[in-house]
C-alpha cells in the first residue's frame, strides 16, 4: 500500500517503455552516447509493479541469431546469484528459435532457485548489452502459454513457480555471477549424478536428459568476444534513508579496458560453488556469497544477533529500535581478509518512505551471509568467471 | 519481499483410534474371527486414513529414514562424529553434523550431490530435516504429513528467488543460498528434544 502511487507510476513507465520496445533495426546499446561499449546503465528502483525494494535492472536486446530482428527488454534483474538469462515468455514478442535435441525435442528447463523455480524452454539469441554481443547464446523463455506444465520433478520442492512479473518482480533475470553454466557437468553427465535440471519435451512429456555445457543456459558476458572475463558493478554511496532510486554502471571486463582495472580492490576467491567466509562476532560462515539479486544483507537470524526481526509482511527483514553498526569480516579461499562495516536499519521505517535504495536493509538467513545490494551501494565489486584469465589470477572470485 | 508468515490450514495427521470397539459387529462369526475381521479393519482404516505414514519423515518414527533413503537413491550413514560448521571444506553437500548429543543425525547423500540430514530425538522422532545441494530434494518426501502445510504457505507468500522463511501453525521451514548451492531446514518446534536449540540444525 505504501506505494500504490509508485504503482502507477510504473505501470504507466512500464506500457511508455512496452510501446517502444520492439525494435525490428539492430539496436545496439541502450548506453549513453558518451559511456564506453563496455558499459551498460543500471538502475536501482521498485521494480515492475513499483514493490521491490533494492531491485537491481537493466535492459537487454535479444536477437534472432545472426539477424537484426531484435527486441529490447526492460526491467530484467540483474543478479550475480546466478547464471544465464531468462526472459518471461508474456515479455517477449520476438520469436526466438527453441533448442532442441537429436530427436527434434525442445529443451526445457527446471532452474531451481532459492525460493521458487522457473520453468519454461531454452531458444537461442544473440544478447547485446552495452556495445557486447553475445552471439547464439542459450537461454530460458519463462512459462509460454504453449508449453507443457512442469514435471512432478520439478514442483516436488513444493516452492511456487515465478512465472510473473508480479511473482519474479521482473520482466527477466540476468545471472551474472562467477560461473559460466546454470548447472555445469553435474547436468552433462547421465545417469543418477544428474541432479535433473534440463527436460527433453516429446508431445507425450518431459523427461530428464543430459545438457552439454554449451547448450547449457549461461552468464552471457562469458561468450563475449572481448571484456568475457568478468564485469564490474559501481553504484553511488546512499544515505541512511536511501533514496528513491540509484543509477550505475555494469562495466564488462576485469583489467580489458581503462575503466575495468582492478586497481586497489582486494581478490576474495570462492570455492567451487561460490561462496567465502564471513566471520561475524567469532564465528565463521563458510557458505557466505556476495549477491546482487538480494534485496538486503540477509545474515544469521534473531537469536544469534539480537537482532529484532519485523512483524507481519515484514518478518523476512529486520527491525532494530536503533540503526546498528556491525562490522564482519570476509576471508577468501586465498586467504585474503578484510572488514566490511555495514548498518541495519529498521525495514518497516525504511519502507514507510517512498525510496527504492537502501544501504542499510537486512534480515535473517540462518547458517551464513548473504550480501546482497546494500553491499554494492558505494563499494566497486568485480565478479570474475570461473576459469577465465584476470590479472590477478583466473576467476571465480570477487574483489572490492 | 518476504511474504507474512500465513497460518495455514492444520496438517492432515490422522492418529488412528486404536480403541475402536467391535460392537458394532455382526456376532455370528466365532470370536477369533470376529478379532481377526478387526483387526483387518482396522488396518485397512490406518492405511487408507493415513497413506502418507508409510513414508513421511519429519514427525515420524526413526525407521521412515530408510524410506527417505530409498526415495531419494542415496547412501546412509549415522553422522557420530561432531564436525565443524565451518573451516576445510568437507564434501560440498555436506551440511555441518551437530555436537549436541540429546539427538542423532543421519545423511542420506546422493550421487547427484544432496545432503540430506534426519535429526532423530531420544524417543526416536525425527524431529528435524536440513538438506544442501544443486536442487531442493523431494520435500513432500521428507515432510511427508506436513509437506501440504508447507506448500500451502509457500505458495501464499510472493515467489521470491532469494530465500525462504515460513513459520506455519506447526512447522518452520527456511531456505537459503544462491543457484548451485541451495541448502535448507524444516522442524517442528514442539517436538525439539528440550535443551536444543533450533540453531543447531544446519
Amino acid at each position: 500500500m505504501r506505494w500504490w502511487w509508485l504503482v502507477g507510476l510504473f505501470s504507466l513507465a512500464g506500457f511508455l517503455g512496452a510501446c517502444g520496445n520492439n525494435s525490428s533495426s539492430p539496436s545496439t546499446p541502450s548506453a549513453s552516447p558518451t559511456a564506453a561499449a563496455n558499459v551498460e546503465p543500471i538502475s536501482v528502483n521498485l521494480g515492475p509493479e513499483g514493490n521491490y525494494p533494492n531491485g537491481l535492472y537493466t535492459s537487454v536486446t535479444v536477437c534472432i541469431p545472426g539477424t537484426s530482428n531484435c527486441q529490447t527488454i526492460k526491467d530484467i534483474l540483474v543478479d550475480t546469484g546466478s547464471y544465464g538469462l531468462r526472459i518471461l515468455a508474456s515479455a517477449l514478442t520476438l520469436s526466438l528459435p527453441a533448442q532442441t535435441d537429436a530427436s527434434g525435442n525442445t529443451i526445457g528447463e527446471c532452474a531451481p532457485f532459492v525460493a521458487a523455480f522457473t520453468w519454461g524452454p531454452l531458444a537461442t539469441a544473440d544478447v547485446h548489452i552495452s556495445g557486447e554481443t553475445a552471439s547464439s547464446v542459450p537461454l530460458q523463455v519463462i512459462a509460454p502459454a504453449n508449453f507443457p506444465a512442469p514435471p512432478a520433478d520439478c514442483t516436488q520442492s513444493g516452492l511456487p513457480a515465478a512465472d510473473t512479473v508480479s511473482s519474479l518482480g521482473a520482466d527477466g533475470i540476468l545471472g551474472i555471477g562467477p560461473f559460466i553454466q546454470d548447472c555445469g557437468t553435474a547436468c552433462a553427465t547421465s545417469g543418477a549424478s544428474n541432479p535433473g535440471s534440463y527436460y527433453s519435451c516429446p508431445s507425450s512429456g518431459c523427461v530428464i536428459t543430459t545438457e552439454s555445457l554449451q547448450n547449457q543456459v549461461q552468464n552471457p558476458v562469458a561468450s563475449f568476444p572481448a571484456d568475457n572475463n568478468g564485469l564490474l558493478i559501481k553504484l553511488p554511496a546512499l544515505g541512511a534513508q536511501g533514496t528513491p532510486t540509484a543509477s550505475g554502471s555494469l562495466i564488462f571486463g576485469i583489467g580489458t579496458q581503462a575503466n575495468n582495472g582492478l586497481g586497489s580492490a582486494q581478490v576474495y576467491t570462492t570455492d567451487d560453488l561460490g561462496n567465502f567466509t564471513t566471520v561475524y562476532n567469532g564465528s565463521s560462515y563458510s557458505s557466505s556469497f556476495i549477491d546482487s539479486g538480494s534485496t538486503g544483507i540477509f545474515f544469521l537470524n534473531s537469536s544469534v544477533t539480537g537482532i529484532a526481526q519485523c512483524t507481519g509482511g515484514n518478518a523476512g527483514y529486520y527491525c532494530p529500535s536503533q540503526t546498528l553498526n556491525l562490522t564482519a569480516q570476509n576471508v577468501g579461499q586465498n586467504g585474503t581478509s578484510g572488514t566490511v562495516a555495514f548498518s541495519i536499519a529498521n525495514a518497516e521505517k525504511l519502507f514507510s518512505t517512498a525510496n527504492a535504495a537502501f544501504n542499510d536493509l537486512g534480515g535473517p538467513n540462518p547458517g551464513a551471509f548473504d550480501w546482497g545490494m546494500p553491499f554494492f551501494f558505494g563499494r566497486d565489486v568485480f565478479v570474475a568467471i570461473a576459469g577465465h584469465p584476470t590479472p590477478a589470477g583466473a576467476g571465480p572470485y570477487w574483489a572490492y | 519481499m518476504t511474504g507474512p508468515p500465513d497460518m495455514s490450514a492444520s496438517p492432515a495427521r490422522i492418529v488412528a483410534d486404536s480403541g475402536a470397539s467391535p460392537k458394532g459387529l455382526r456376532t455370528t462369526d466365532p470370536p477369533l474371527l470376529q478379532i481377526v475381521k478387526v483387526l483387518l479393519i482396522l488396518g485397512a482404516l490406518i492405511i487408507f486414513l493415513a497413506p502418507t505414514s508409510a513414508i513421511a519423515t519429519l514427525g515420524e518414527p526413526v525407521q521412515s529414514i530408510a524410506a527417505d533413503q530409498q526415495a531419494l537413491g542415496g547412501q546412509l550413514r549415522m553422522l557420530n562424529q561432531p564436525q565443524p560448521s565451518t573451516g576445510e571444506q568437507a564434501l560440498h553437500a555436506q551440511p555441518s553434523a551437530p555436537s549436541n548429543p540429546a539427538y542423532t543425525v543421519e545423511q542420506i547423500s546422493t550421487p547427484a550431490g544432496m545432503a540430506v540430514n534426519e535429526y532423530v530425538s531420544p524417543n526416536g522422532t525425527v524431529f528435524a530435516v536440513s538438506w544442501r545441494g544443486p536442487r531442493l530434494p523431494d520435500l513432500s518426501q521428507l515432510l511427508g504429513s506436513y509437506f501440504a502445510e508447507y506448500q500451502t504457505a509457500a505458495g501464499g507468500q510472493p515467489a521470491q528467488r532469494q530465500r525462504l522463511l515460513l513459520q506455519t501453525e506447526h512447522l518452520v521451514v527456511e531456505t537459503s543460498g544462491h543457484m548451485r548451492d541451495l541448502r535448507g531446514r524444516a522442524y517442528i518446534p514442539a517436538l525439539l528434544p528440550p535443551d536444543v536449540n533450533a540453531d543447531e540444525i544446519q
